[in-house]
């Protein structure tokens, strides 16, 4: 009984090393941890390391962030932006 | 400088958004509220995060900032120097709300440098809200500081050329004007104040020594700046009076002229840094009555400092009309600032630079 029960014991331990060399190392990779930041925090435009993952990033932060969305929007703000007042009365070098 | 278009002032650039600054959310800066409302998202903007620069920048940047906020940049002890040399009370309401309304749109923030042009030409976005590490010349520089230097560097003042360093090396203000000239006046409470920065001698350091083929140079050294010599005609303005528009209650100015000249005067800050006896003179755009729209006599001791001020031309040249012949200066009435260039209620407050005897000609 002992002896089947240090077999099972000694199976289970096997299987277990098995299983976790068999896991992607991506998991503690960066990349997929910056990803997972990027969705829950609405008010930061997150980004990661990489490049091509940036730009995904990015675009899924602006859905969230009011501000990035016009700023970064080229049409809209030639629709919506207005010129600054200038002062259009002093005459002569300043 | 071109004018940017609405859009573009405001425009945020992707790659911005990938940069070490835009890692920051927006609202941290600039205050406002994330809605998709443009007015109430607007709602506590805060344009110029860096008008408080120790907290906006000083958390990364504190080197900088912890002596930028008393340079002369920010503090524009400049303006205030002069008026106290003029015998205003500093403490005046009048005086302060003149200032509030025309000279504190010169103050540039850090942002105004590194982010956007100055709010005194309008500011807008250098670059998509990329931190730019040298503010690019004619866009921040020069946008404030153009129609006397800026004009003279790049000659734009019709008939007379560029200044040699842009012509011929395309150098941009920074390369003389470094960063640590901007960012630690050093104490000084105007630009002449304390040492002679940059100076010419830092890269021109054969001038004056025993290497030196130019004989001139040793002759002049301690008499002469070097502008004296080495710049050509440069603008002067009169009458500046400033006042708020009855139409649109912006505040408004009015130069009564500006003209060119080439005028030697003593210097007026001879010291142990600036020993030299002349020095070029350019008259400044103010008079007793430039700020009378907001109250009378701010200018009490108006005589007490001169309106011919001690100048440093941006149009240096290797050769000059004075680097002609010794006469071109020696016994030459017309290139100093005799009594009788200067407008007679001038007389008593330009006494310091006005010259009463030309060097006497000497023979070729």
């Amino acid at each position: 009984m002992i002896k089947k029960i240090l077999v099972f014991i000694t199976l289970l331990i096997l299987i277990m090393t098995a299983g976790c060399a068999k896991q992607p190392k991506a998991t503690v990779e960066p990349t997929e941890v910056k990803v997972t930041r990027v969705v829950p925090d609405p008010t930061k435009p997150a980004v990661t390391v990489e490049a091509a993952e940036a730009t995904e990033a990015v675009v899924e932060a602006s859905t969230a962030d009011a501000c990035v969305d016009c700023h970064t929007n080229k049409d809209l703000l030639v629709e919506i932006a207005v010129e600054p007042e200038v002062e259009e009365e002093s005459e002569g070098v300043g | 400088m071109a004018p940017l278009e609405p859009w573009e002032r405001v425009f945020i650039s992707e790659d911005f958004m990938t940069s070490v600054h835009g890692q920051a959310s927006c609202v941290d800066c600039h205050g406002g509220v994330q809605v998709a409302d443009k007015a109430a998202a607007h709602e506590g903007l805060i344009a110029d995060p860096a008008g408080d620069p120790e907290n906006a920048c000083g958390t990364c940047h504190g080197d900088q900032t912890s002596t930028y906020v008393n340079a002369l940049h920010t503090t524009q002890a400049g303006y205030w120097d002069s008026f106290v040399a003029r015998g205003a009370d500093i403490t005046d309401p009048a005086l302060n709300t003149m200032f509030d309304n025309h000279c504190s749109s010169c103050h540039a923030s850090c942002g105004e440098c590194h982010v956007s042009q100055p709010k005194s030409v309008g500011g807008g976005l250098l670059d998509g809200h990329n931190f730019v590490k040298t503010p690019p010349m004619t866009r921040t520089c020069t946008a404030c500081h153009g129609s006397r230097v800026g004009n003279e560097y790049m000659g734009k003042n019709e008939g007379f050329v560029g200044d040699v360093h842009f012509r011929s090396g395309r150098m941009k203000c920074t390369d003389c004007h470094t960063g640590s000239e901007m960012h630690d006046s050093m104490g000084a409470t105007n630009r002449y104040d304390g040492a002679e920065t940059p100076k010419c001698t830092s890269c021109h350091a054969e001038v004056g020594s025993a290497t030196d083929t130019i004989s001139q140079h040793a002759i002049h050294q301690d008499k002469l700046s070097c502008q004296v010599c080495h710049s050509i005609t440069y603008s002067s303005c009169d009458s500046c009076h400033v006042s708020i528009s009855e139409t649109t209650g912006n505040p408004k100015f009015k130069t009564e002229s500006t003209y060119f000249t080439f005028f030697i005067g003593k210097n007026p800050l001879q010291s142990e840094e600036r020993p030299y006896e002349y020095v070029p003179v350019r008259h400044v755009p103010i008079d007793p009555e430039s700020y009378s729209y907001y109250g009378e006599n701010l200018l009490s001791e108006f005589n007490a400092a001169t309106t011919w001020k001690y100048t440093t031309p941006h149009n240096i040249q290797r050769n000059t009309p004075q680097t002609e012949t010794c006469n071109a200066c020696h016994g030459n009435v017309d290139i100093f600032l005799t009594a009788d260039k200067v407008k007679p209620e001038e007389l008593e407050a330009n006494a310091p630079v006005i010259v009463d005897s030309v060097p006497a000609a000497v023979g070729n």
